[in-house]
Order: structure tokens, then C-alpha cells, then sequence
């Protein structure tokens, strides 16, 4: 797809600049990402230990996540790896299903991070359980979200694209208690 | 009430949505007797104690789960990840 032809899904909801309380700067950082690839991976439990070796390998430089066992995620800054993928996986070792227009991406970064995040999900953000690099699916305010810890204070949030304006009005309305800039 | 998830560690009841009683058997689909659908359709056992059921991990994972609770003190003694992957965690 031509990078004109790209309606993304915050595109005009996530005025940049300093918002919220207080002045100076701010302890919240919101931005929208614009991975090219989202991708969805699934296998069949007989070809689990296989996909876990090979799909790494087919993934090559994307993110991995694996929300479950026989599920995973890819995302990369590069557009058309589903296609990539399914060239590499068919029917007897898995499915292979392109999200890239399916979700938002909003990156949440800077000090008030986990304490934002703990007003929106029910989650437990210590070392034990959410440390960094791990991955979480989850609610906020009643819709599914996918979260990926990606430093101590970063944070970023998959929704799905229909829920992402309303998503974001909540995750706004949460950081304005701490002041936030839009990057 | 916090499920203890297989997948996804400690979440909350938020998360999860009831699947009913485990223990009962799923009727043959060929079988036309009507008081086994009965049974299997309405009879609980609705102990007043520790009790087999299903939840599934919606707002997570989606993993099926088979939990045993206590109804009366909703202390879970057991959580069990049930289904294609049972018995599997993420690496």
C-alpha cells in the first residue's frame, strides 16, 4: 500500500504538544507508533516446538510476543511481513493472519508511566510479573488490549483500530492528572 | 476474586467469564433420550463447598480454564489450562 493511501487510526486525536496538569516538563509521553506489520501467528499443538524454533527465523528482525502458548505476534517497522510469512508457513505447521490495519498503537513513555497504566488495567507491574520485555493482554475499560512493557517506563498498548479514539479519550483523560506531552 | 491464570499469572475476576460446571459430560449428539439432555442441559450438582467449573480468560489470554473454587469462601484450590495446549506455558 502506498504510504498516501495510509488512514492511521489517531490521526488527528492525539493533538501534539504539552497537555494536562502542570507546566515545564511533563512526566508522560504519548505517541502513536506506525509499525508497517502487525502480524498474528498461530500453530497447532503438535508443530509448537517446531514453530518456536522456526519462527524466529522467519521473523528475522521483527518483534515477538507470545501472548499464549501457540500464539504469537509479530510486529516490524517493515510493511509486508504476513506475506513473508505465510510464504513460510503453511497449513500442516500453522496460520499466519494480518492485524496491521486491525490495531492502534499508542507508545506511553516517562516516570508517571506505571502509575498511569495502573488507573487504566488491572495489572500487576512488578518485577515478577510485567518486567520489561514481557507482554500482557488485558482490559481497559472494557475492551481488550494488548501491552507490551518495552523499557521500566515504556509501555506499548495494541487496541483494536474501532475502540482507538475512545481508547485514547481514556488514556488522556488518566495522564491530564499528570501532565502529558504528545510527541 | 483472582484467578490464578496459567498463562498470564494472577488476574482479575474482570478478566474472566464463568463457563459453567466442569463435572458434567456432553451427550452424545446422536442420542434423542430425553432425560439425558435434561440432565446434561439443567442438572447441576451446586455443592456448598469446593466446585469443578469452567472460565474462560476473555479479557487475557482467551485459554479455557478448569478451576476449582470454593463457592462458599471463593478460595480456588486448583487452575488447570484445558484444551489443544493444556499442559503448555509461553517460553
Amino acid at each position: 500500500m502506498a504510504e498516501s493511501m495510509i488512514a492511521w487510526p489517531l490521526d488527528g486525536h492525539l493533538p501534539a504538544g504539552r497537555h494536562g496538569a502542570g507546566s515545564g516538563e511533563a512526566p508522560l509521553t504519548l505517541t502513536e507508533l506506525r509499525p508497517g506489520s502487525i502480524v498474528e501467528v498461530g500453530c497447532w499443538p503438535d508443530t509448537l516446538n517446531r514453530m518456536r524454533i522456526v519462527l524466529p527465523q522467519l521473523g528475522r528482525n521483527a518483534t515477538i510476543m507470545e501472548p499464549a502458548p501457540g500464539r504469537w505476534w509479530l510486529v516490524s517497522p517493515e510493511p509486508g511481513l504476513a506475506q513473508e510469512l505465510e510464504r513460510g508457513i503453511d497449513t500442516g505447521l500453522g496460520a499466519v493472519v494480518d492485524l496491521s490495519d486491525a490495531r492502534a498503537v499508542l507508545q506511553v513513555s516517562g516516570p508517571a508511566t506505571i502509575e498511569l497504566m495502573s488507573r487504566l488495567v488491572p495489572l500487576d507491574f512488578g518485577p515478577a510479573r510485567l518486567s520489561t520485555g514481557r507482554t500482557a493482554e488485558t482490559i481497559a475499560g472494557h475492551v481488550g488490549v494488548t501491552l507490551h512493557r518495552t523499557a521500566p517506563d515504556c509501555v506499548e498498548m495494541y487496541v483494536f483500530r474501532g475502540f482507538a479514539r475512545s481508547f485514547v479519550h481514556s488514556v488522556r483523560q488518566a495522564a491530564a492528572a499528570f501532565g502529558y506531552q504528545v510527541v | 476474586m483472582i484467578i490464578d491464570c496459567p498463562v498470564c499469572g494472577p488476574r482479575h475476576l474482570a478478566e474472566f467469564s464463568y463457563g459453567g460446571e466442569a463435572s458434567r459430560t456432553p451427550v452424545d449428539m446422536d442420542n434423542t433420550d430425553r432425560e439425558d439432555w435434561s440432565t446434561y442441559v439443567f442438572a447441576r450438582q451446586n455443592p456448598r463447598g469446593p466446585h469443578d467449573e469452567h472460565w474462560q480468560h476473555s479479557g487475557g489470554c482467551r485459554s479455557w480454564l478448569r478451576v476449582r473454587r470454593d463457592v462458599t469462601t471463593h478460595r480456588i484450590e486448583v487452575v488447570r489450562l484445558i484444551g489443544p495446549f493444556a499442559g503448555e506455558t509461553r517460553s
